[in-house]
C-alpha cells in the first residue's frame, strides 16, 4: 500500500483554552474505507472532524492526503481539496429554496449576463438530488418547509455537490428515522462505489458497526485504539468508549411487562391531518413505546395528545380525574408533561440559567395560593433547583449562573427531563428522550425512567431507535401512515424484525 | 464573588458616576445642588413610572411605543373627570391605559402583528385623534391633580409602584412567564403555559402604567396640549436600555436597572443644559451617548461570553 492511497493524521493536537480537545491523535485511513469515529460526548471526535474539514486549525501535528501535505485554512479550502462534511447542527437556511441551499456560496456557477439563472440552478439541483436518489424533494421547495429529515438530506446533497473524495458525516442519522436511514445507507454505498472515503461519527453503536469497515475509538481527546468493525461486539465497543464496565445492560433486564391495571391516559379515535383514528390506553407504571417510519405520525401523535396540533378530533382523557385534555394547559393540570423532540428550540431557554429553566414549569405550584400573582419564596426556588440538579446529577458549576446553552448535550437533556421529573407527574410523553446524548447519559436516562416507572409514572416514549423501544418498553405501539397498526407486548418477545415488518 | 455582580448593572453604575463627575465639572458645581437633585428626581419620576410598565413588554422581547399618546389621553381624561371628582382620576387613567394595552396586546398576540408596527400604528392614529380632540377644547388640571406634582406625593407613589411591579416581575409566576417568553416563546408553549394570555396581560400592564404616568404628566404641565407626551416613548426606552435591561428581553430583565436608567437619562439632559449646551446640541449628544452605551453593552456581553467559555474549558 503506497502513501498515495492513504489519508494520514499524525500527532495532531488541538487546545481550546485549558482543555486539550485532541491530544496527539494519529490515524490512517485507506482510500475507499468507511471509518467510524466513536467516543462519548467531549471525547474529541467533533474537534478532529472540524480540523480535517478546515473549521479549526490544528495546533500541532500534520495531515497527509493521498501522499500530499494537507492543511486546509477554511472549509472552502477543504472543499477545494476534496473534503466535505455534513455537520451535526447547522441545518439549512430557511426561506431559501432547496436549490439555493445546495449551491450556497457557489451560485456564481449559474451566472448568465450578470444575473443568476434560477432555472439553470434548479435544473442542476434536481440533477444532484436525483443522482443520490433523493427524489421526493423539489429544488424549488422552501427549505424551511422541509422536515428535519429532508433538511438533513439536503445538507448531505450539498456536501456531495462539491464532488469530495473524503466525506465526513457527523451525527447525521440522529435526525433520521428508519426508512430515511436506509436511504442514507444506500447513498453511502453509492459514494463508496465511486471511490470516496467516508468518516462517520454516530452515537448509535449498532449503526456504527453496521455501516463502517473500521472504527477508531477516542476518549478524552486521545485515540484508545482502532478496531475492525467485523471483529468487535457492540458491548466491547461501548466498553472501549466509556473506559469502564457499563454496569450490566443499558436497558432493563426483565422480559415481562410490568405495570398497574389502572388506566392513566385514554386516547380514543384521535385523528387529524396526519393521524388516523388512533385508540389506545396508557396504564400506571407502564412504558409504552411508539415506533414508526418517518411519515408514520409518531411525533405528531405526541403533539396531538399534548394538544398543540390543530383540528384534532377524537378524545384524550386523563382517566384519574376524568378530565378531557384539549390543550397543553389541560395536560399540565392533569399532571402530565411533554418532552419535545427539538430540545434547543422547543424545550429549553438556552440563554437563561439552569435554575430559570428548571423553575418556570413549576412556578405556579410553588406560588402562594397557586396563583399567577402569588408569591414564590426564594427558599422554595433554591430547594427546587437543588432537588432537580441532584435527582438528575446535572453537571453545572453554578445552577444560578450557568446558562443552559453552555451545557453539553447530555446535560441539556437532563435539564429538560429534570424540570418535569421534580413535579409529581401521572404521565409523561417523551419524544426521543435520548436524542443526541452519549452512551453514559443514555444509560442514566433509562435508569431514571425505570425509577419513575416503578413509582407509578406512565410513560409514552416516542422513539426512532428500535433498540431503545425493544430495550425499555412494556408495550410497543406501531404506527403506519398515521394509523395504529399493531401493539406488541414485552412477554411476546420483541424483535426488530417483528416491528419492522408491521412498520413498512 | 466578582461573578455575582451583574455586568450590565456595573456598567450603569460606572456610567452614572462618570456622567455625574463630568457634569459636576462642566456645570461648575451646579449639578450637585440640593435643588437640582430634587429637580432631577422629580423629572425622572414620570419616566420611571412608565418604564415600570414597559419593562414587562421589554422582558418579552416586544416593544410598546404608545407611551406618549396613552399618557396624554389618560392624563387628559383624568383631568376632565377630576373636575367632578378627584377619586375617579386614577381609576379613569388606569382604565384608559388598560384599554389601550389590551388592544395592542390582542393585535400582537392574537393577530400576530409585530409589536413595534402595531404600537406605531396606534401611536399615529391615537395622536391624531387626541390632537383633534384637544384642539377645540381647553383642558386644565384641577387643583387636586396639580398637588400631585409635589415630590412628597410622587415619590411614595413611585416607590410603592416599584415594589409592586418588582414583586410581580421577580417573585410571581406571571413575571417568570413573561421573562420566559422573551427567552424562548416556543419552550413556554411546550410547558403548557398560554403565551397568548400572558402576552396580552403584559401589554395591558404597560398600558396601565402609561396611564398612571399620564396623571403625573398633566400634573406637571397643568393642562393638556396637543404635544403632551410626545417623545416620551423614546425617553422611557432609553431609560430601560441605559439601565442595562436587555434589549432582547429575557431573564436579565430587572426592575432596579430601570431605577438607575431613569435618573441617568434625565441627568444626562439636565447636566448638558446646566453646562450651557443648546437644545439641538443636547439632543445630538444624547443620541451619541445612547449609541455609545448600546455599543458598550454589546461589547460587554461578548467579553462575558468569552470569559464564560474559557471558564468552562478550564472546569
Amino acid at each position: 500500500m503506497t502513501d498515495s492511497n492513504l489519508f494520514v493524521v499524525e500527532n495532531v493536537s488541538k487546545r481550546f483554552g485549558a482543555t486539550l480537545a485532541n491530544n496527539n491523535v494519529s490515524l490512517t485511513i485507506k482510500k475507499g474505507e468507511i471509518r467510524g469515529l466513536a467516543g462519548e460526548n467531549g471525547s474529541g471526535k467533533s474537534t478532529l472532524c472540524s480540523i480535517i474539514c478546515g473549521i479549526h486549525r490544528l495546533d500541532e501535528g500534520t495531515m497527509t492526503k493521498w501522499g500530499q501535505p494537507y492543511s486546509p485554512a477554511s472549509p472552502i479550502d477543504a472543499n477545494n481539496g476534496g473534503v466535505a462534511m455534513v455537520v451535526q447542527e447547522l441545518g439549512v437556511i430557511e426561506n431559501l429554496s432547496v436549490a439555493e441551499n445546495i449551491f450556497l456560496g457557489k451560485t456564481d456557477l449559474f451566472k448568465s449576463r450578470g444575473l443568476l439563472s434560477v432555472e439553470q440552478m434548479n435544473k442542476a439541483a434536481a440533477h444532484e438530488l436525483k443522482k443520490w436518489g433523493v427524489d421526493d424533494i423539489s429544488p424549488q421547495a422552501n427549505a424551511g418547509r422541509l422536515s428535519i429529515e429532508q433538511r438533513k438530506l439536503v445538507e448531505l446533497v450539498r456536501a456531495l455537490s462539491v464532488n469530495p473524495d473524503i466525506l465526513i458525516l457527523d451525527e447525521i442519522t440522529q435526525a433520521l428515522s428508519h426508512d430515511k436511514r436506509d436511504l442514507l445507507y444506500s447513498i453511502v454505498d453509492q459514494c463508496i462505489q465511486q471511490g470516496m472515503t467516508i468518516i462517520v461519527v454516530t452515537h448509535d453503536t449498532h449503526e456504527m458497526l453496521r455501516l463502517t469497515d473500521s472504527i477508531t475509538v477516542l476518549r478524552d481527546g486521545s485515540v484508545v485504539g482502532t478496531v475492525e468493525s467485523k471483529e468487535i461486539t457492540e458491548s466491547d465497543l461501548k466498553r472501549m468508549m466509556v473506559g469502564r464496565e457499563l454496569s450490566g445492560n443499558l436497558y432493563r433486564g426483565d422480559e415481562q411487562e410490568q405495570h398497574h391495571d389502572q388506566v392513566v391516559l385514554s386516547v380514543k379515535n384521535l385523528s387529524d391531518a396526519k393521524l388516523r383514528d388512533i385508540t389506545f390506553e396508557l396504564r400506571k407504571g407502564e412504558i409504552l413505546a411508539v415506533c414508526g417510519l418517518s411519515d408514520g405520525g409518531t411525533h405528531e401523535l405526541g403533539e396531538a395528545i399534548f394538544g398543540i396540533r390543530e383540528h384534532r378530533t377524537g378524545s384524550v382523557v386523563a382517566t384519574v380525574s376524568g378530565q378531557q385534555l384539549n390543550k397543553p394547559l389541560d395536560v399540565i393540570k392533569a399532571r402530565g408533561a411533554y418532552l419535545p423532540k427539538d430540545r434547543d428550540d422547543h424545550g429549553l431557554m438556552l440563554n437563561a440559567s439552569v435554575r430559570d429553566n428548571l423553575l418556570v414549569p413549576s412556578t405556579k405550584r410553588l406560588a402562594w395560593g397557586k396563583n399567577v400573582l402569588g408569591y414564590i419564596a426564594p427558599k422554595k426556588v433554591r430547594e427546587l433547583t437543588t432537588e432537580a440538579v441532584d435527582t438528575m446529577s446535572i453537571k453545572t458549576y453554578d445552577a444560578n449562573l450557568q446558562k443552559v446553552g453552555s451545557l453539553s448535550g447530555g446535560n441539556k437533556q437532563k435539564v429538560s427531563l429534570a424540570k418535569w421529573l421534580v413535579q409529581n407527574l401521572d404521565f409523561f410523553i417523551l419524544d426521543c428522550p435520548t436524542r443526541g446524548v452519549d452512551v453514559g447519559v443514555k444509560g442514566y436516562i433509562y435508569e431514571k425512567m425505570m425509577e419513575a416507572k416503578e413509582q407509578g409514572l406512565a410513560i409514552l416514549m416516542i422513539t426512532e431507535e428500535l433498540a431503545e423501544a425493544i430495550g425499555m418498553a412494556d408495550r410497543i405501539l406501531v404506527l403506519r401512515d398515521g394509523a395504529a397498526v399493531k401493539t406488541l407486548t414485552r412477554s411476546e418477545g420483541f424483535t426488530e424484525e417483528k416491528i419492522v415488518e408491521v412498520m413498512m | 464573588m466578582f461573578r455575582k455582580i451583574d455586568k450590565s448593572l456595573l456598567m450603569s453604575i460606572v456610567i452614572l458616576v462618570l456622567v455625574v463627575v463630568v457634569f459636576q465639572i462642566t456645570s461648575k458645581g451646579s449639578l450637585l445642588t440640593k435643588r437640582n437633585l430634587l429637580n432631577i428626581i422629580n423629572q425622572s419620576l414620570t419616566t420611571a413610572i412608565a418604564g415600570l410598565g414597559l419593562i414587562y413588554v421589554g422582558a418579552m422581547g416586544g416593544t410598546n411605543i404608545t407611551t406618549g399618546v396613552v399618557a396624554a389621553v389618560a392624563g387628559s381624561a383624568a383631568a376632565i373627570v377630576a373636575q367632578q371628582s378627584f377619586a375617579l382620576a386614577f381609576p379613569v387613567a388606569i382604565l384608559v391605559g388598560l384599554l389601550f394595552g389590551l388592544f395592542l396586546g390582542v393585535i400582537n398576540a392574537v393577530f400576530k402583528v409585530p409589536s413595534f408596527m402595531a404600537s406605531l400604528a396606534i401611536l399615529i392614529a391615537g395622536r391624531a385623534a387626541y390632537v383633534w380632540y384637544v384642539s377645540t377644547r381647553v383642558i386644565f388640571a384641577p387643583m387636586d391633580i396639580l398637588t400631585l406634582n409635589k415630590l412628597e406625593y410622587k415619590l411614595p407613589i413611585l416607590l410603592s409602584l416599584t415594589v409592586l411591579m418588582g414583586y410581580i416581575l421577580e417573585y410571581t409566576p406571571f413575571g417568570n412567564y413573561v421573562k420566559a417568553i422573551g427567552e424562548n416563546e416556543n419552550a413556554v408553549r411546550f410547558m403548557g403555559i398560554s403565551v397568548r394570555r400572558h402576552k396580552i396581560w403584559a401589554y395591558a400592564l404597560s398600558g396601565i402604567m402609561f396611564g398612571i404616568a399620564g396623571i403625573f404628566l398633566i400634573a406637571r404641565s397643568g393642562g393638556a396640549s396637543h404635544t403632551m407626551g410626545t417623545g416620551m416613548e423614546m425617553q422611557v426606552m432609553m431609560a430601560l436600555f441605559i439601565g442595562g435591561v436587555p434589549v432582547q428581553g429575557g431573564t436579565g430583565t430587572k426592575i432596579f436597572k430601570l431605577l438607575f436608567g431613569a435618573p441617568l437619562i434625565v441627568l444626562l439632559e439636565n447636566g448638558l443644559v446646566l453646562s450651557g449646551s443648546s437644545g439641538p446640541m443636547t439632543q445630538l449628544i444624547k443620541g451619541l451617548a445612547l449609541l455609545a452605551i448600546v455599543y458598550l453593552s454589546v461589547r460587554l456581553n461578548k467579553v462575558e461570553r468569552l470569559r464564560e467559555r474559557k471558564e468552562l474549558q478550564a472546569a
